[in-house]
């Protein structure tokens, strides 16, 4: 692993925060995606999502 | 190009398109990102002034990137919800802003934590930083309007005019730093003159650039077919109680 320097820190902490945001992000649109097609699937059969 | 918004304008036909495409965007955009960053951390040199802390860019300035884009596709989306009528057009917008939003929040924040060791603090009130705080409470603005009106109808018309108001925001964000005297950095990519960074450290900019225009179009389409299928069951519970009168 290369050495970071002395604002390491700021760097991981930067890639912490962009993982955390847009990884939320996408794990909660694809569980409303997931939930929305189960209900669609109980409402009309699965061949009409 | 109006051939395939006309065939998109079926909704159904929209979602059997979509749960085919999803897939191989979700592999494209993952692939695109894993490059970006093997080229962001093994290949880009450390900047002869910012040092390492120049990787903080590789997801910086694409996020920036996507927030604005979020904005102009939300106001392509507006017009077509005000003038064409498109039957997708709201979905679209109503699917974007809160993915503008995202970018938006990473965009600021790590703009925060390269500001913090490079210029010495974490904010200033300067035109570019301030023009895209005031971009982020405009994405909130408009997800609470969407959520403040029960017509879906009456609110995509509301928050298109919203749109397209606030698109005055998108110039001022792109030229604030040659109109204005800013900390913020002139652009040193997009520019009519061609890009002033190194080709090392420009290639897996730009290829993160992409991986950050894929995700948003992996999540658009995933977040419009999710809308459709929430619409169709409010509708049909809203059928359901009407029958049951």
């Amino acid at each position: 692993m290369m050495e970071l320097g002395r604002h390491g820190g700021f760097i991981l902490a930067s890639y912490t925060v962009t993982l955390v945001i847009l990884g939320g992000f996408v794990w909660h649109s694809v569980r409303r995606y997931m939930q929305a097609k189960r209900r669609f699937g109980e409402r009309l059969g699965p061949d009409n999502g | 190009m109006s051939d395939v918004l006309y065939t998109l304008a079926n909704p159904q036909r929209f979602s059997r398109w979509a749960d085919r495409l999803l897939p191989w965007l979700a592999g494209a955009t993952l692939l695109a990102l894993l490059i970006g960053q093997y080229g962001a951390w093994f290949v880009a040199p450390p900047d002869y002034q910012q040092g390492e802390t120049i990787r903080i860019k590789y997801v910086h300035v694409p996020t920036a990137w996507m927030a604005l884009f979020a904005w102009v596709m939300m106001s392509i989306s507006a017009l077509g919800t005000l003038i064409f009528r498109h039957p997708l057009a709201d979905v679209a917008q109503k699917a974007a802003a809160p993915i503008g939003a995202a970018f938006c929040a990473v965009c600021l924040i790590t703009g925060s934590l390269w500001g913090k060791p490079m210029w010495g603090t974490w904010w200033v009130w300067d035109a570019r930083l301030t023009s895209m705080l005031v971009l982020l409470l405009m994405y909130f603005g408009v997800m609470a309007l969407w959520r403040a009106i029960d017509d879906q109808g009456l609110a995509a018309r509301a928050v298109s005019i919203v749109t397209l108001v606030g698109a005055i925001n998108i110039p001022i964000i792109k030229f604030s730093v040659e109109w204005w005297n800013t900390l913020h950095q002139p652009a040193s990519v997009l520019r009519l003159d061609g890009p002033t960074i190194h080709s090392s450290m420009l290639w897996p900019l730009l290829v993160m650039g992409v991986g950050a225009g894929l995700l948003f179009a992996t999540l658009m389409v995933l977040r419009m077919r999710t809308e459709l299928m929430e619409r169709r069951l409010r509708r049909l519970a809203l059928n359901a109680v009407q029958d049951n009168r």
